[in-house]
């Protein structure tokens, strides 16, 4: 009774740290954002980018432009971000001195953020085009001679003012026409949707300029639009693997993505601008107004629940490929070390399983995810929630069955010889006197085991699923709010990851209750 | 004694581990309803011996005919057998995670040689039998060494076996409990159970066994009655072993 007060205590003693943890890291981070940093080097031409910190997005022109500067006598430093908004957000902390992005977006960030601006001086202009895989010859022709009569009947033109100008804005909405008949199937278009005007969210649904054309060319080509988000640097390889069949993401030509891609006639052209930094206007920072802006304006918190429930599903899923598939390879590592019978058969499925542990715990999951989807699903149409969970499911069940093991091979000997005295064969030996008592050996390294499976599943944004964690990054990258949505989706996990433990605890101290 | 039926029978046994033998050309007749005591120094090989006569241990070469099968020949059914050789180990190996009557029930009605009713009226029997009633739902984690072993010795007799092979079983009992454990065994020799068991314990071989085997040297080195045993020892090493453990 004494030693369980004592318990009860310990945790709420857990329970409280970890709030004032976690309440002194979002002050620091609120702190951060009020506090006035100045940037290192003022860039106030496209001549001060030599020997400056230049945040770029991932991937885009501007990083390939900037990459010539890159190891140069003045020292040019780059920081390369998955999204435009993560590099502004870096700017705004003052941790770069510029970002160098693409003029629409920029205007975008600017107008959101009183303390940017632009550099009158433009960098480079560019022109944008739609991605089609190389051999996809008839898609290519089928999309010009689309883009060809979009932009004869104004219908592009129309599009892009209805997002750029201050006199045209909102007045000619693309809409489909209506009784398109759809029978020539999909047509998938990858994007990276955090690139206002070309593609951003609003509420909740990718809006913006290259949506709407490859809407326009969906309905002319008639076939159903789907979009799939993910990562800008992952757009060519969605479409190269076939995964997509278009990427349309203000993307320009280049030599470089030439070699592995091919392109339309240009849509559009745009320019490369450079933001700086400068000074702040007062702006209504309460918690309140903050609060607000992330969760209640345009119902942003729908994000939350949307990627809980992806994260649910993947981890739970995995968690049962996991273990299933980790009983089966403790099994037979086990019959092979213990048995000594079994044969050629059996020692060619333990040298297949140790291949199996080696690989999947010796290398990141997050390269396992990639390869899962671009490369081993690469030339099927997969739903990204099924490759993810097959990737975390493999990944987990190395980690089970090392943990099963370890149970199995901690029971001594002496319960398997007494199994075996009595008449048990080997199979009935395992099944009712020593797996029962090696799944509670092994329930706290399991238990681990899917602690982290949830965590390390904040990493499948990148193959386009929302899940907890991009839920808040979407919230995060829409309103340049981060502490909020950061710290809300930490809270999540971190409540769930408490119900869990506090679940096996129970379940371990009623199964040590049976055996005392 | 010529008349007696033969339960096993054991023809030229070798087992080694590695370049180490340890046994070597072994051969012996075990009598239905006998109770052997095999003792000898430690490291002799007795162990080895008796977890050969259920394959826990599987010797090189030689044979050993249970009721006649030789069960080293790979087409028998050791399973079987083995439902047949009851055996009690020196560290009990009771299943910590059941009761002491599932302890009991659970070969029996896994291996479809009872029903459940029935199984557990053989266990509550047995647990009878062994002065153990009271205990039928405690956990082994709750009982002492001498009860565990009693325990262990009800569960391979539910099994109804023909022969019990005992791998010293008061060795890891604190002295006050080993006069328990060698009650209920004398109570079984005196009902006819067919016994081998390695020991430790003189006063057993003595008093309960009707025959007592040395093995040293990889051999039996001396195989009689007790009183020929321990009063007139033949074998040299036998008199060196019988004066260091009196």
């Amino acid at each position: 009774m004494h030693v369980l007060k004592q318990k009860a205590n310990n945790k709420k003693q857990y329970i409280l740290f970890a709030m004032v943890m976690l309440l002194v890291a979002a002050f620091s981070v609120g702190c951060g954002e009020t506090e006035e940093v100045k940037p290192t080097k003022v860039v106030a031409t496209v001549d001060d980018l030599a020997g400056a910190n230049v945040g770029v997005q991932l991937g885009t022109t501007g990083d390939i432009y900037i990459t010539d500067y890159e190891g140069d006598e003045a020292g040019t430093k780059i920081s390369r971000f998955n999204k435009g908004a993560d590099a502004v957000q870096a700017l705004k902390q003052a941790k770069v001195d510029c970002v160098l992005i693409d003029e629409q977006p920029a205007l975008s960030f600017v107008e959101k953020n009183s303390e940017l601006y632009i550099l009158e001086e433009e960098f480079a202009v560019e022109e944008y085009a739609i991605c089609i895989a190389k051999e996809n010859t008839k898609l290519k022709q089928q999309i010009n001679d689309a883009l060809a009569e979009l932009q004869t009947e104004g219908v592009v033109a129309d599009i892009i003012d209805n997002y750029i100008g201050d006199d045209t804005k909102g007045k000619t909405p693309y809409v489909s026409p209506e009784d398109v008949d759809r029978s020539n199937g999909t047509l998938t278009m990858a994007t990276n949707v955090g690139f206002p005007p070309y593609e951003y969210y609003e509420n909740g649904v990718p809006t913006g300029i290259d949506v709407d054309l490859a809407q326009a060319i969906a309905d002319k080509l008639g076939m159903e639009l789907v979009i799939s988000d993910v990562e800008f640097d992952s757009i060519i390889i969605s479409v190269q693997s076939g995964k997509a069949d278009i990427g349309v993401a203000g993307m320009t030509v280049t030599e470089d993505r030439l070699k592995n891609i091919d392109f339309s006639e240009p849509y559009t052209t745009a320019k490369q601008v450079i933001i700086v930094k400068g000074e702040k206007k007062e702006e209504d920072k309460s918690l309140k107004a903050r609060f607000y802006n992330t969760f209640v304006e345009d119902d942003r918190w729908e994000y939350i629940p949307k990627g809980l429930l992806n994260t649910v599903i993947i981890t739970v899923l995995a968690g049962v490929i996991g273990i299933v598939l980790g009983f089966v390879i403790a099994i037979i590592r086990v019959a092979h070390d213990r048995s000594g019978e079994g044969g050629v058969l059996l020692a060619f499925f333990n040298w297949l399983a140790k291949v199996y542990l080696t690989v999947f715990r010796g290398t990141p999951v997050m390269v396992q995810l990639l390869i899962m989807y671009y490369v081993v699903f690469g030339s099927l149409k997969v739903n990204p929630i099924f490759a993810a969970v097959i990737a975390f499911g493999l990944n987990s069940a190395a980690y089970v069955a090392e943990a099963i093991r370890s149970g199995i091979v901690a029971i001594e000997i002496g319960q398997f010889e007494a199994g075996r005295s009595l008449g048990f064969t080997y199979t009935q030996t395992m099944w009712n006197i020593i797996l029962p008592q090696a799944i509670k050996n092994s329930l706290p390294a399991m238990c681990n085991e899917f602690i982290s499976l949830l965590k390390e599943s904040s990493i499948v944004g990148y193959i386009g699923l929302i899940d907890l964690t991009k839920a808040g990054d979407i919230i995060r990258s829409t309103t340049f709010e981060a502490m909020l949505p950061l710290v809300s989706v930490a809270l999540v996990y971190l409540a769930i990851v408490m119900v869990m433990t506090a679940g096996v605890n129970r379940l371990e101290r009623r199964l040590k209750k049976d055996a005392r | 004694m010529l008349d007696r039926e033969v339960l096993i029978e054991v023809k030229d046994l070798c087992k080694s581990y590695g370049e180490n033998t340890v046994l070597e050309n072994l051969s012996t007749n075990i009598y239905k309803g006998e109770v052997i005591a095999i003792v000898g120094p430690s490291g002799c090989g007795k162990s080895t011996f008796l977890r050969s006569l259920n394959l826990l241990e599987h010797p090189e070469s030689g044979e050993i005919l249970f009721n006649g099968v030789d069960i080293m020949d790979k087409k028998v059914n050791i399973n079987k057998v083995r439902e047949k050789i009851g055996m009690v180990f020196q560290q009990f190996n009771l299943f910590p995670n059941m009761t002491v009557k599932e302890n009991i029930m659970l070969a029996p009605i896994k291996l479809k040689i009872m029903g459940k009713e029935q199984a557990s009226k053989k266990a509550d029997e047995l647990l009878a039998r062994v002065g153990l009633s009271d205990k039928a739902d405690a956990y082994p984690g709750n009982l002492s060494g001498g009860q565990k072993q009693r325990i262990a010795i009800a569960r391979t007799m539910a099994m109804n076996p023909e022969v019990i092979l005992f791998d010293e079983p008061t060795s890891a009992l604190d002295p006050e409990m080993v006069g328990e454990v060698l009650e209920i065994m004398k109570e079984l020799a005196a009902d006819g159970m067919t016994m081998v068991v390695v020991t430790h314990e003189m006063g057993f071989a003595k008093e309960v066994a009707s025959r007592v085997i040395f093995i040293d040297e990889k051999q039996i080195m001396e195989d009689t009655n007790p009183k020929e045993f321990f009063e007139n020892p033949k074998n040299q090493r036998l008199k060196d072993f019988l004066s260091k453990v009196k």
